[in-house]
């Protein structure tokens, strides 16, 4: 069909269509179209005949055409009007056209067109031999023409279009890639006279397939024929479905019927097709031009002519490219595996496996639970470490607070002493006293009075300082609660302030309002200042009497509080720093060594820290820093 | 009923501690003693306190100078009277120094009236003692002073053993002459016999007089 050099195709004889709607109307003198009216000023109507083949519900027809009409009419600096004529070489009897013709041309004898749009191969046909009669003037330009169709076609004048591919090659090598060592494929068409064009054009793309696989044809066979054919197929063969607009039997299968679900269902062997429209009827896919694309373009080339570009300059081009799909569903029918799909196919329909779909989100997703949950394990393992060493360090804290109560017991030795036999001797002098006197006779009541006043005074001043230093002494529970921390130190200095006069050393705190509250227990509070102020008046001991000073400072530091011990003593080695707060550790002839590391293990145990530095230009400091409560 | 002290004295208590310097003023007066109280060594120094007999109640540790440095301070006067310790707390070391630096006693606080009195005694007698000493040294200081130039010469020439030829010869004198001044040396002096006469020398030698010496 369509070969050789005729001045118009073929099939150009037997095509001609007809709309019983357009018979009523023409028979009406009602329906007698006066000339338009224009709107004054504005711009005439753009009014284009699109001539389209069959049914408009065709697949192949309703994507392509929509598409079309969307690219024209898209932001069209006029209005389009658009009148559809269908030419069915299908159902209606060849012969009417002569007819068709002259009605159509009265139809439009009042309306200029502008363009003629014809949609497929017959149209094309129609619209070459009528244009001049019943359009003169307007240009054609056609689309759905299949690549190849229109060779050795004389092209008339003021034409131009595109053409679709339907890519037997590409479809072929599909087959054989998923089916592999394919050694026959078999090729599915009907009896019309599209059907037998369609196979012709097909069968002039097969020669040039690179490697020949043996081409089996079911070809104007019956339905039902056909069917039994492909449900009997030998394994490594493949079926290519191109069309079956009517069978052997001369039925033709409309839109709603189409035989390829059929095929799909009871062929045994994976079917493919170059048609993009059947794509969704069950095939494992093909390679094929896209129709919206190729309707898009069609409607683009419209828009240009309409504004004047030259049709007989505008080349004529198969439009687009072709694509190869494959059915994700027809591959699971089939049981064929992803990895025989050639790459440049696309894979649809694939159910939407989340992690594939949204695979760099999961990513991110799992990373991010991954990390939490190595987050929140190292946090576990943090706070359990955490406990166990808090652990540690309680029981070690309470052995400790043992041996810090024996080690403030000797530093304070000389202040208990002092402070409990002060009262004690003044009792017994007094008590003596009024024995003498008795004794003596000379005792006037008010002297008595007098003496058991001051008796019971030095007594309740004596049972007040045993009871200060059994709070600091006595065997007691780690018992950390909100402390002043101004307080606390100044109750400790009050601990050692005898010892301080009787060393000759100045105690000299400055003590910062703003110092905040924290979490400790006052009595090893009290014992690590204790400590740190025994060990600096110790370190004074042997310096001029001008710089026998201790400064006890508190303040606020970043989030807690800090209490710093400063002597002008003669300091510590670089030696004796490093072995600080290790115990034992001690640079005193008759000391223990312990005290430090109690400073050390309390100040821990309280979640703070106590560091050493060098005072200038020689001495020690000692910081204790605690957390403020709630830090 | 208790007696009268042998030796009544003043006791200077000086001791930071108001209510024991109550305490111990009461008892110390109850026991017939006049004491007088000082709340620091500076306000003890300050005092005139010459009267005797006396003696220093002095504890250890004060604000300011302590018990010790006062010691120390007192030793270099040649009035100072005996101290006897009595401190709240005494290691050995202040025990050791105290009583190195002469002191009568090392008493802690709460002290039984009878030891502390018996220490208060002790340094009583010893500051008699010490008056004592310190008169009969004036006495001889002031016979010395009676003595001229050559009388003294002569005397060291006597206490140093010589014959009264020896002197004459080196005092370029009659042996007349050296009679009468050795005769009115032993009756200036109130001696009897050269030894009591070489005895004197060495008890001024003691309290730190410069004895003429003979020019042999």
């Amino acid at each position: 069909m369509y070969k050789g050099g005729g001045h118009a195709p073929r099939g150009a004889g037997v095509i001609a269509g007809w709309v019983a709607a357009w018979l009523l109307l023409a028979g009406s003198p009602a329906a007698r179209a006066q000339p338009l009216p224009e709107a004054a000023g504005a711009p005439a109507p753009w009014r284009i005949v699109l001539i389209r083949s069959w049914d408009a519900l065709y697949a192949m027809n309703i994507a392509r055409e929509q598409a079309l009409r969307d690219a024209l009419t898209e932001k069209a600096p006029r209005l389009v009007e658009i009148y559809t004529e269908e030419i069915d070489s299908l159902r209606v009897r060849s012969g009417i056209e002569p007819e068709f013709g002259a009605l159509l041309k009265n139809k439009y004898r009042d309306i200029p067109i502008d363009l003629v749009i014809a949609s497929g191969i017959e149209p094309l046909d129609f619209a070459t031999r009528y244009r001049d009669d019943i359009w003169p003037g307007a240009p054609i330009v056609f689309n759905g023409v299949i690549d190849g169709a229109l060779d050795g076609w004389r092209r008339p004048k003021r034409a131009t279009g595109v053409t679709m591919t339907f890519d037997m090659v590409g479809t072929i090598a599909l087959g054989m890639a998923v089916v592999p060592g394919a050694r026959r494929a078999y090729v599915i068409s009907g009896a019309s006279p599209f059907d037998r064009h369609f196979l012709d054009i097909a069968l002039k793309q097969l020669r040039n397939i690179d490697r020949p696989v043996e081409m089996r044809y079911i070809v104007g066979a019956t339905r039902d024929e056909t069917m039994q054919r492909v449900e009997a197929l030998d394994r490594g063969s493949f079926v290519v479905y191109l069309s079956m607009l009517r069978d052997g039997a001369g039925r033709v299968w409309g839109p709603g019927a189409t035989a390829l679900p059929e095929v799909v269902a009871r062929s045994t062997v994976p079917v493919v097709t170059p048609v993009q429209s059947q794509w969704t009827r069950g095939p494992l896919g093909g390679s094929s031009v896209q129709l919206d694309a190729h309707g898009r373009a069609a409607g683009l080339l419209s828009r240009r002519v309409l504004e004047g570009a030259d049709p007989d300059a505008i080349e004529i081009r198969a439009t687009p490219e072709p694509v190869c799909q494959v059915n994700w569903n027809a591959l699971q029918r089939w049981n064929i595996p992803e990895r025989n799909v050639p790459s440049r196919c696309e894979i649809v329909n694939r159910p939407q496996v989340l992690w594939r779909a949204y695979s760099w989100q999961f990513a991110a997703l799992f990373a991010i639970i991954l990390l939490q949950a190595l987050l929140l394990w190292s946090l576990l393992m943090q706070s359990r470490r955490r406990r166990r060493a808090e652990a540690e360090l309680q029981a070690r804290g309470a052995q400790l607070a043992q041996v810090a109560r024996l080690s403030t017991i000797g530093a304070l030795t000389a202040s208990i002493a002092h402070e409990i036999n002060q009262p004690m001797g003044a009792i017994l002098s007094n008590a003596e006293a009024a024995q003498m006197m008795l004794e003596q006779g000379v005792l006037e009541p008010g002297t008595l009075r007098e003496i058991l006043a001051d008796i019971r005074n030095e007594d309740l001043r004596a049972s007040e300082v045993i009871k200060r230093l059994r709070k600091l002494l006595a065997r007691h529970e780690w018992n950390p609660v909100a402390l002043e921390v101004n307080s606390e130190v100044a109750e400790a200095l009050r601990h050692v302030a005898f010892d301080a006069a009787r060393r000759g050393v100045k105690l000299a705190p400055v003590f910062d309002p703003a110092t905040p509250v924290i979490l400790a227990d006052s009595v090893n509070l009290q014992q690590v200042i204790i400590n740190l102020v025994v060990n600096a008046m110790e370190a004074v001991a042997g310096a001029p009497p001008a710089e026998r000073e201790v400064r006890i400072q508190t303040r606020s530091v970043g989030n807690g509080a800090e209490i710093v011990v400063a002597d002008r003593g003669p300091g510590l080695s670089q030696d004796d720093e490093a072995r600080l707060f290790q115990e034992p550790f001690t640079s005193k002839k008759d000391g223990m060594g312990l005290g430090l590391s109690i400073v050390r293990t309390i100040v821990e145990m309280s979640r703070g820290t106590v560091s050493y530095e060098s005072n200038v230009p020689h001495g020690a400091i000692f910081r204790v820093r605690i957390p403020a409560l709630g830090a | 009923m208790m007696a009268a002290p042998a030796i009544p004295g003043i006791v200077h208590v000086v001791d930071d501690d108001s209510a024991f310097q109550t305490a111990i003023a009461r008892a110390l007066t109850a026991a017939g003693h006049r004491p007088r109280v000082y709340s620091s060594a500076a306000e003890y120094l300050a005092a005139d306190d010459s009267e005797g007999p006396a003696c220093v109640l002095l504890d250890l540790r004060m604000p300011g100078p302590s018990g010790l440095d006062l010691q120390g301070a007192l030793s270099r006067r040649d009035n100072a009277h005996p101290v006897v310790f009595l401190s709240g707390h005494g290691d050995i070391p202040s025990t050791v120094r105290a009583m190195q630096a002469g002191a009568i006693d090392f008493l802690t606080k709460p002290v039984p009236i009878a030891t502390l009195l018996d220490a208060i005694h002790r340094a009583l007698e010893r500051d008699l003692e010490r008056q004592r000493v310190l008169l009969r040294r004036g006495e001889l200081k002031e016979r010395y002073a009676t003595l001229t130039p050559r009388e003294r010469q002569v005397m060291a020439g006597v206490i140093a053993g010589r014959l009264n030829k020896q002197i004459c010869y080196a005092l370029h004198a009659a042996e007349r002459t050296v009679k009468t001044h050795r005769a009115r040396v032993m009756e200036k002096m109130k001696v009897r016999s050269v030894a009591e006469l070489v005895r004197i020398a060495e008890e001024l030698e003691q309290a730190g007089i410069e004895l003429e010496t003979t020019p042999l």
